[in-house]
């Protein structure tokens, strides 16, 4: 019996190794190839450089798609914070109905397929008379960024005693006080995670951006046209940098979330 | 013509009572927190929490709602606090109504039955609380901070975290986070739940001591009767919405008005019976267990009564005694520390306890007694089913023929 399951054991050892290694060689294989001293993704390499890291520093384009994402990114989780928090605060103290369904349809544009959001917003800003363009792709991502925005907050907002805010009132805070002094610091962490996911998201988002940029070009949009002539190692320096940005930011946001 | 000849004397009252108050302005000042509940009501779709309750509470005193859960105290705390909206009726603080004042703008501080510390804060943050919102200057938030953790006896304490506070520690953050600001009113919603027997024991005094140093008003609702007793100096028995009885914890404990006051403040034996015979204020009644005396000249004869003893007034004998019949048998021994409480059974099966000092010599258990009493220890009460006509009528008396 022992033995039978020290074997189960090791199987399932094998398999979760399996999975993982299928997940992240390829993420591993670009990182290394980013170092690559050669023009050509082979293996063995022919030594280690970072000549290519410099190759991308200085192509403009590229650089100028990053600021973009870059702006993109911190302007819409900003919008997406400022409309997310205080409507989570709202869902949190008041009973209205259909609260639950709202708290549903928030999340739809994560669930939705990107196409199908991205086609829906073109149509719907062409209506509305918004051009193509920074400020139609910023309000594509707030939209959806919303969704992880709100949720999160919501749910932090639900495990918080609930009588703190009735102290706050006790002790003499206005309604906005209490807001400041006691909700925000409550559930900072979780705005400050949810910030970073969104941050993440939007700077890899491609779908929703690509109906909505326009002319202009972001940073996922610039490496997948990039990509159209065979994978350079400049790509795969710029993918690592992504890599690792994104890779911090996820892991802030988890630890955030853990803590309490 | 009669209100034109007495109207000096009126004067001259008002003139006394005029120079009595700006005299004793200081005093006058130092009790403030008087509250007036009238027709209070209130509830939540088909329940009906508060029914019409009217209740003036004075200033300075130490004030319990005692009731089960449900009967609605904590409600009126809510409302006299202001987190709840009314139905009906009005309270006055001090004269003054507050019902159309949002929580934050009334003059009362609550104590909350789980603390609600501010976790995020400090114990000298959440002390500061109160003043910091109102922007009191940051030397006198100093000063009135640690004069109230001085209070509370948490001095030293300032810098830590509430997750590092005991339940204790935490309940004295929250008494001095609200007492901080000075109230009128305190309101206390069952505080010392969450906390362990010993040191609830000792908090109890300690609030006692609290309400007395500061002489402002204490609301204090618990489900304790004990915790009532030792700490207020009136009790309002809620039940159901309603006020069952105000009084002086003593007038409560020996003359409960009602049988729902009798058996939820201390232990009480009680016995629903019809008064047999009435001679002078002495009235010989009959129950299903037997037949027994007590003392009443509220009731007639073939009046259907409820009648309670508390059960270290209950006695008892080898042999009958006159105008007793309750024959039992011990059947066990309850020790509870400095007390003993016996158990007997009566002939139709019916326990009846009786509470006796430990070291008392005690009938063994398994031995025959008679029980009897001091008529005048036992409380009549009336009983809902009314008199002896009016139950035949109503009730199927199989139950009382078999006996």
């Amino acid at each position: 019996m022992v033995k039978k399951k020290h074997m189960s054991n090791i199987l399932i050892a094998l398999l979760a190794i399996l999975v993982l290694v299928f997940l992240y060689l390829p993420i591993v294989i670009v990182i290394v190839y980013a170092f690559n001293a050669d023009t050509v993704n082979c293996f063995p390499m022919n030594g280690f450089s970072l000549k290519w890291f410099q190759v991308m520093a200085e192509n403009k384009d590229l650089i100028l798609a990053l600021e973009h994402s870059l702006i993109i990114a911190v302007v819409s989780t900003l919008i997406a914070c400022i409309l997310g928090v205080p409507g989570a605060y709202a869902m949190y103290c008041y009973n209205f109905p259909g609260k639950e369904l709202l708290n549903r349809i928030v999340m739809l544009p994560l669930i939705l397929p990107g196409i199908l959001t991205g086609i829906a917003m073109l149509t719907f800003f062409k209506a509305l008379g918004v051009t193509q363009g920074m400020t139609a792709v910023i309000l594509g991502h707030s939209t959806f960024l919303i969704a992880t925005v709100l949720p999160q907050v919501y749910a932090r907002l639900r495990r918080m005693d609930h009588n703190i805010i009735e102290a706050a009132q006790d002790l003499g805070a206005t309604g906005f006080q209490t807001f400041v002094h006691i909700i925000l610091p409550n559930v900072k962490t979780a705005i400050i995670s949810s910030a970073l996911l969104s941050f993440t998201l939007s700077m890899d988002e491609i779908p929703v951006t690509y109906f909505l940029n326009g002319v202009f070009s972001t940073l996922p949009i610039q490496i997948w046209g990039m990509t159209r002539n065979g994978i350079t190692p400049e790509v795969n320096a710029i993918s690592s940098i992504i890599f690792a940005v994104s890779l911090v930011a996820i892991l802030i946001s988890n630890m955030l979330n853990k803590e309490d | 013509m009669k209100n034109i000849f007495f109207t000096p004397k009126i004067c001259a009252t008002h003139k006394l009572l005029c120079a009595k108050y700006s005299a004793g302005m200081e005093n006058i000042m130092e009790k403030r927190g008087a509250i007036e509940i009238e027709n209070l009501d209130k509830a939540f779709g088909e329940n009906h929490v508060v029914n019409h309750i009217s209740l003036s509470i004075n200033a300075g005193e130490f004030i319990s709602f005692l009731g089960p859960s449900g009967c609605g105290k904590t409600t009126i705390l809510r409302m006299i606090a202001g987190f709840e909206t009314i139905d009906g009726g009005d309270i006055k603080i001090d004269g003054e109504s507050v019902i159309h004042l949002p929580p934050h703008k009334r003059q009362v501080n609550t104590v909350f039955q789980h603390y609600a510390l501010f976790p995020h804060l400090n114990v000298y943050d959440n002390v500061a609380y109160g003043l910091k919102a109102k922007n009191v200057s940051k030397a006198k938030i100093k000063e009135e901070v640690t004069k109230a953790l001085e209070l509370v006896q948490l001095d030293g304490f300032e810098k830590r975290m509430i997750s590092q506070m005991s339940g204790g520690q935490k309940q004295r953050v929250s008494i001095a986070r609200a007492i901080v600001n000075k109230p009128p009113v305190l309101l206390l919603d069952e505080p010392l739940t969450a906390l362990d027997m010993k040191l609830r024991k000792e908090m109890r005094y300690e609030l006692r001591n609290i309400q007395q140093k500061l002489g402002i008003t204490f609301i204090y609702v618990t489900h304790d009767q004990e915790e009532a007793m030792v700490m207020s100096d009136r009790i309002v028995v809620l039940n159901g919405g309603n006020i069952e009885q105000v009084g002086k914890p003593k007038e409560i404990y020996q003359s409960p008005r009602s049988a729902f006051v009798s058996d939820f403040i201390g232990e009480t034996n009680s016995f629903d019976g019809m008064i047999y015979q009435v001679q002078g204020d002495l009235a010989t009644l009959q129950c299903e267990s037997g037949q027994f005396m007590a003392k009443t000249t509220l009731f007639k004869e073939k009046e259907f009564v409820n009648i309670s003893i508390r059960p270290h007034q209950v006695k008892w004998k080898e042999e009958m005694q006159e105008g007793f019949h309750l024959k039992g048998v011990v059947k066990d021994y309850i020790f509870t520390g400095s007390f003993v409480n016996a158990v007997v059974e009566l002939v139709n099966g019916r326990e009846v306890r009786i509470a006796r000092l430990a070291g008392e010599g005690l009938p063994k258990v398994g031995q025959t007694v008679f029980l009897y009493w001091n008529p005048e220890d036992t409380v009549v009460m009336k009983n809902p089913a009314g008199d002896f006509g009016n139950m035949m009528e109503n009730m199927d008396l199989g139950e009382w023929v078999k006996k």
